[in-house]
């Protein structure tokens, strides 16, 4: 009975299982996209403008349709002046991506008057972008098959009523992401 | 008497380890991203994702899984497991102009928070009371990045392996 019992102690003590082993070859995936470059083609241009005694505005379709309400008149008859336009960029990337234009809700230009003061400053909204690749899809582009593409950008300058004659300069912050 | 029953208990196999299988159930995910020159994505074995000098674009991220299974092969007193694993040599890929390594290998495994190619890591699954006992890890990678020309997909094998030490 005692040898018995040492046998059973022997049969509970560690088992070495001695170079079982199993491999797996797990992976690492990533996608490197090329990245969006847009580059400033043409200003977003309101042209010469008369302002009355009333407020008004100019808006300018992305598509560069151009139309004038309340108290603001074309400076210029057509031809005489430099035409307005949208703004224009050309977007390079990843070809056959999309990608999206982001812009803000509403800029501020500032002016500085004829007579050198500074001008009251004038509100640009209703900002409004048209890529090539999808005229109808709002901020919405896909590059072609090479990576490139290119949008438009309009918006609508309100005009106060009475402001004095000065030039005006905004900065319009666009970003461009992947979609 | 005593004899035969010696020789019974002598004749029957101890509890052994039938098998081992490790299997890679979930890939290290980076998703996608762009880079201008150079930059680096970190996927921690957790699923922190941090970008350095990289333009989050899209796509799932996580850390790769895998899973030890063991069939211990009966028996039904619960055991502790020592297991080594081990990750082999994980070279940088190159795809195009795009050019991809992996370092710096995190784990979840307790007691185990570094994974460094070629260097075995002792893990110690204790209390496993059923005939297979199983174990989950993830594992997580910084991707170094650098791009000349275009974009690219960029698969890098992990190769690991483990191998059971001791059964206790």
């Amino acid at each position: 009975m005692k040898r018995a019992v040492l046998l059973l102690a022997a049969t509970g003590s560690p088992a070495i299982a001695g170079g079982l082993s199993s491999s797996a070859i797990g992976t690492a995936q990533a996608e490197v996209a090329v990245p969006l470059v847009a580059t400033r083609e043409a200003d977003l241009d309101f042209g010469a403008i008369f302002a009355t005694t009333a407020p008004g505005t100019v808006i300018l379709g992305a598509d560069g349709t151009a139309s004038y309400t309340g108290g603001v008149r074309p400076a210029c008859v057509p031809g005489a002046c430099g035409p307005l336009h949208p703004a224009a960029f050309a977007v390079a990337g990843e070809g056959g991506r999309a990608y999206l234009v982001t812009l803000p809700t509403a800029i501020t230009a500032t002016g500085t008057t004829t007579a050198g003061s500074p001008a009251p400053p004038l509100a640009v909204a209703e900002l409004t972008v048209r890529t090539a690749s999808r005229p109808a899809a709002g901020p919405g582009g896909q590059l072609d098959a090479t990576g490139h593409d290119r949008f438009e950008v309009g918006g609508t300058l309100h005009v106060p009523a009475g402001i004095p004659a000065a030039g005006y300069r905004a900065i319009i912050p666009v970003m461009v992401t992947y979609g | 008497m005593l004899a035969p029953i010696a020789l019974t208990l002598l004749a029957t196999p101890p509890a052994r380890a039938d098998n081992l299988v490790l299997t890679a159930n979930q890939q290290l995910r980076y998703g996608s991203f762009a880079v201008p020159g150079t930059g680096s994505r970190t996927v921690s074995a957790t699923g922190l994702v941090t970008d350095s000098g990289v333009l989050p674009v899209s796509g799932p991220t996580g850390p790769a899984q895998f899973t030890l299974a063991f069939d211990r092969g009966g028996g039904s007193n619960p055991v502790t497991l020592v297991i080594q694993v081990l990750l082999g040599s994980v070279g940088p890929v190159s795809q195009g102009g795009v050019t991809g390594a992996l370092s710096a290998f995190t784990t979840d495994l307790p007691g185990v928070p570094l994974l460094v190619p070629g260097q075995a890591a002792i893990l110690s699954l204790p209390s496993c009371a059923t005939r297979i006992c199983t174990r989950s890890f993830r594992v997580g990678a910084r991707l170094d990045v650098t791009r000349a020309s275009g974009g690219a997909a960029l698969t890098i094998p992990l190769p690991v392996s483990a191998t059971v030490l001791a059964v206790l």
